[in-house]
């Protein structure tokens, strides 16, 4: 009797129990599944229709150089290459950064070097292009490659970018931004602004865009790991531009719950870099809060926002 | 389900899994060069056992036939010398069952017995039923006129009671009386001689007690002859009109359980597995469906059952997974993949398994990555590392067969296209990720190829999932549950537990 009792309500508690901490299972049931329809789900893991719809509305995202759509457009490389100096090379369907190449300029008759240093031959970059096209960085499914215009972190975020490219994650739900953070790329992570790949999250305050502190592989930081630059006193430049972008972003996309991933170019101000249907749930970590409140916050009050 | 119990009779004990026993008698001889004749005793089915499949091997001359109700193993030579192994095997299954002794009995009347119940009333050389030690104990706890019940309980709690002593050797009644304490035999030896001198037909019965192991121990009992049947008592263990499962009986009467010439070197020993088996397939499974139901069609095309049960344990161990999945939060190579393996896995035992597909995955992966200097388009290369695995499979089957090793040859069953497919994820993971995050995904996989393999190779599921196919409908509903079931996974409770420590704080 008092054995099952304690399950009962053990169970009970377990199940029942609405922590304000989102899971998975609630994230899909009760945000993924019931504000984004499945067919818009798929335009957000194609960057090139995603761009195409943001750049309509007026959105600004990455200029596109050239697109790839077969193994004939890889013609076109070498001059594409001649064209520009600097560019990054990006699947349109990839996930987690993979495959995304950034190239810093040309250093030799057959060498274009990266930011880590690394230089690679023509052939090498047409046999990078070649995998994109075959699947590779896609779980198999035909991919396009883009060439884009590389991004220059804003100065007030340079000593943080890690020799990559950092970026405020925004998550918004019904228009209304209920999360941000800054990722800022590690050498550690090859300079990729991905939390799960050795980025470091801080957390943003939403109205004043203040830095709430650092969380770095599962747990608290208060500095960046290379360069040692304070996490304390961030302050995010251009954050009510970033925000605006974000909405903006948010309202050309048929998705109710998304995440957009800004990036402060130096020169253009914040740019949508991509958007995601499922955005990670570590940002509950970084910011020290659970996003399944903001939720219902939002539910009952579908005018605030 | 208990619509079906109802209307057809079929309870769920009936499709629960029965344990059998199979008990292996060894018997070693040593001849000196003169004839040697060795005889033991084997089961047979009454009421409450049923044995079959009796085997007798030796290289001596063997033979078996029935004697005073016993069947009886005789295994004899002339001029043996030298050492000799010799066995008996069969398979046993026995039930619980308790006797109902009417409680209106009269009084015992040992007059006008037939002969073979006359003949359990009669004194023995070492059963003393006319000793007046015997008789005046009989008399004191069950006067004359006192029904036959009440001769029973006090006969039996007076020889229960008595402190049991570990003898090997032969105690006979009167010795056990005076001693005040017994071994089985002489606690049997003095319960059929108090029987007997109330005026109870009584003997002995000779028996095993069925433990998995091997043991040198055998057992005895007695019976009782009450309302026109024999009813056993084991004043060893307390068994009143009652005998467990474990209760093998080998023979009636007051005999050894061993006879051999005396000089020859012998020994014996029991070695006792037990297994879980389904049901028998009971005439009461009767179907709704009639030809259309799938056991039916199966059945009527020549397909195994194995392969029914086979595919009737897939949805089963998907639900293992989606729990393990959605609610432990495991990650797992393919999503269905472990259940798959785990299926493969009955022909392999669990160790195998694990091994052969940590394996395959290890050696496909390191094809995988030689393939990649290639650079082949995904599906050729997909082809080429499906061929690999085939080869691999048969390799390791015909590896098994050679060194003797069945199980291993059971790896041939294994879904070769979602290993190759496995092995290619693996090596971009490798790649992607580093290889500390693939052995953690490899470790969660096996975790859960254990949790899948552990209720799918389970008997009692299997039986009940046999015997009740709209089990199913049940599992598709728990899935529908849990298909919106928002809880936080197992995994979530650590990865966000600074987060669920602050909020329980507040």
């Amino acid at each position: 009797m008092s054995l099952l009792s304690l399950i009962q309500t053990s169970w009970r508690r377990w199940t029942e129990h609405r922590p304000g901490v989102l899971g998975i299972n609630a994230r899909n049931v009760e945000l993924v599944r019931r504000h984004n329809r499945r067919k818009d789900m798929a335009l957000a893991d194609d960057k090139l229709r995603a761009k195409e719809l943001l750049s309509a509305a007026g959105v600004p995202v990455p200029e596109t150089l050239a697109v790839y759509d077969s193994f004939v457009d890889l013609r076109r490389l070498p001059a594409d290459l001649e064209a520009h100096a600097e560019l990054v090379v990006k699947p349109a369907r990839g996930t987690q950064g993979k495959g995304i190449l950034v190239l810093t300029g040309r250093t030799g008759s057959d060498a274009w070097s990266t930011p880590s240093g690394r230089e690679l031959s023509l052939e090498e970059l047409r046999s990078h292009c070649a995998n994109i096209l075959f699947g590779a960085c896609s779980k198999g499914h035909a991919d396009r490659v883009l060439l884009e215009r590389r991004l220059h972190p804003h100065a007030g975020l340079a000593s943080l970018a890690g020799g990559g490219l950092p970026d405020a994650r925004v998550i918004l739900l019904e228009g209304r931004p209920i999360a941000a953070m800054l990722r800022l790329p590690t050498r550690e992570g090859g300079g990729r602004a991905n939390l799960h790949q050795g980025a470091v999250g801080v957390g943003v305050d939403m109205a004043s865009g203040l830095g709430l502190g650092g969380w770095w592989r599962g747990a608290p930081v208060t500095r960046h790991p290379d360069s040692g630059a304070d996490l304390t006193d961030l302050n995010v430049p251009l954050w009510t531009e970033t925000l605006d972008v974000a909405r903006r972003a948010a309202a050309a996309l048929p998705l109710g719950y998304l995440g957009v991933d800004v990036a402060v170019d130096e020169s253009l101000g914040p740019v949508v870099l991509e958007v995601n249907a499922r955005p990670g749930l570590e940002i509950q970590n970084v910011l020290g809060r659970g996003l399944r409140r903001a939720g219902e916050r939002e539910e009952s009050e579908p005018c605030a926002g | 389900m208990a619509l079906r119990s109802h209307l057809s009779g079929l309870h769920l004990r009936d499709a629960l899994p029965v344990q059998e026993y199979r008990v292996r008698v060894e018997l070693s001889v040593d001849g000196t060069g003169r004839d040697v004749q060795v005889r033991t005793f084997l089961p047979v089915s009454d009421e409450r056992q049923a044995v079959r499949d009796h085997v007798l091997t030796g290289d001596l001359t063997y033979a078996q036939e029935a004697r005073d109700g016993n069947l009886v193993a005789t295994w004899q030579g002339e001029d043996v010398s030298g050492h000799h192994e010799l066995s008996a095997d069969w398979t046993a299954r026995c039930e619980h069952v308790r006797w109902e002794i009417p409680a209106e009995l009269p009084p015992p009347r040992p007059e006008g017995l037939p002969p073979e119940l006359a003949r359990e009333l009669e004194p023995t050389e070492v059963v003393q039923s006319e000793d007046p030690e015997v008789i005046a104990l009989a008399r004191r706890l069950a006067p004359a006129g006192t029904p036959l019940p009440r001769v029973l309980d006090a006969l039996f709690d007076h020889v229960a009671a008595m402190p049991y002593v570990e003898f090997k050797g032969t105690t006979d009644a009167l010795t056990a009386l005076r001693l005040g304490e017994a071994s089985c035999n002489g606690k049997g030896r003095l319960l059929v001689a108090l029987l007997r001198a109330s005026g109870v037909p009584a003997r002995l019965v000779g028996g095993v007690i069925l433990q998995p192991g091997s043991k040198r121990t055998s057992h005895q009992w007695i019976e009782a002859w009450v309302a026109n049947r024999w009813v056993p008592y084991c004043p060893t263990n307390g068994y009143r009109a009652e005998l467990p499962e474990t209760y093998l009986a080998l023979y009636r009467g007051d005999h050894a359980l061993f006879k051999r010439t005396s000089d020859i070197g012998f020994d014996y020993s029991f070695r006792i597995s037990r297994r879980l088996l389904p049901p028998a397939p009971s005439a009461r499974v009767t179907s709704v469906l009639g030809r259309w139901d799938p056991r039916v069609a199966l059945a009527s095309v020549g397909l195994e059952p194995d392969l029914l049960r086979v595919v009737l344990m897939i949805p089963v161990g998907v639900l293992v997974l989606v729990l393990c999945r959605n609610v432990v939060g495991l990650s797992t190579f393919g999503t269905f993949l472990p259940a798959l393996i785990a299926a493969a896995g009955r022909g392999t035992g669990l160790t195998w398994c694990l091994g052969g597909f940590v394996l395959v995955v290890l050696a496909t992966l390191a094809v995988s990555q030689v393939l990649e200097r290639l650079s082949l388009l995904h599906v050729p290369k997909m082809g080429i590392l499906i061929t690999f695995v085939v080869i691999l499979l048969l390799a390791a089957t015909a590896v098994g067969a050679a060194a003797g090793m069945p199980n291993l040859a059971g790896v041939g069953l294994f879904p070769m296209a979602l290993l190759a497919l496995t092995a290619e994820r693996a090596g971009r993971m490798l790649e992607d990720s580093g290889a500390r995050k693939l052995a953690s995904l490899m470790v969660s996989t096996l975790v859960a190829i254990v949790a899948c393999w552990i209720v799918m190779e389970s008997v009692a599921v299997q039986s009940v999932v046999m015997a009740f196919p709209e089990l199913l409908l049940l599992i598709v509903a728990v899935e529908i549950w849990l298909g919106g079931w928002t809880g936080l996974r197992v995994s979530e409770l650590r990865r966000f537990r600074s987060l669920l420590a602050e909020e329980r704080a507040s």
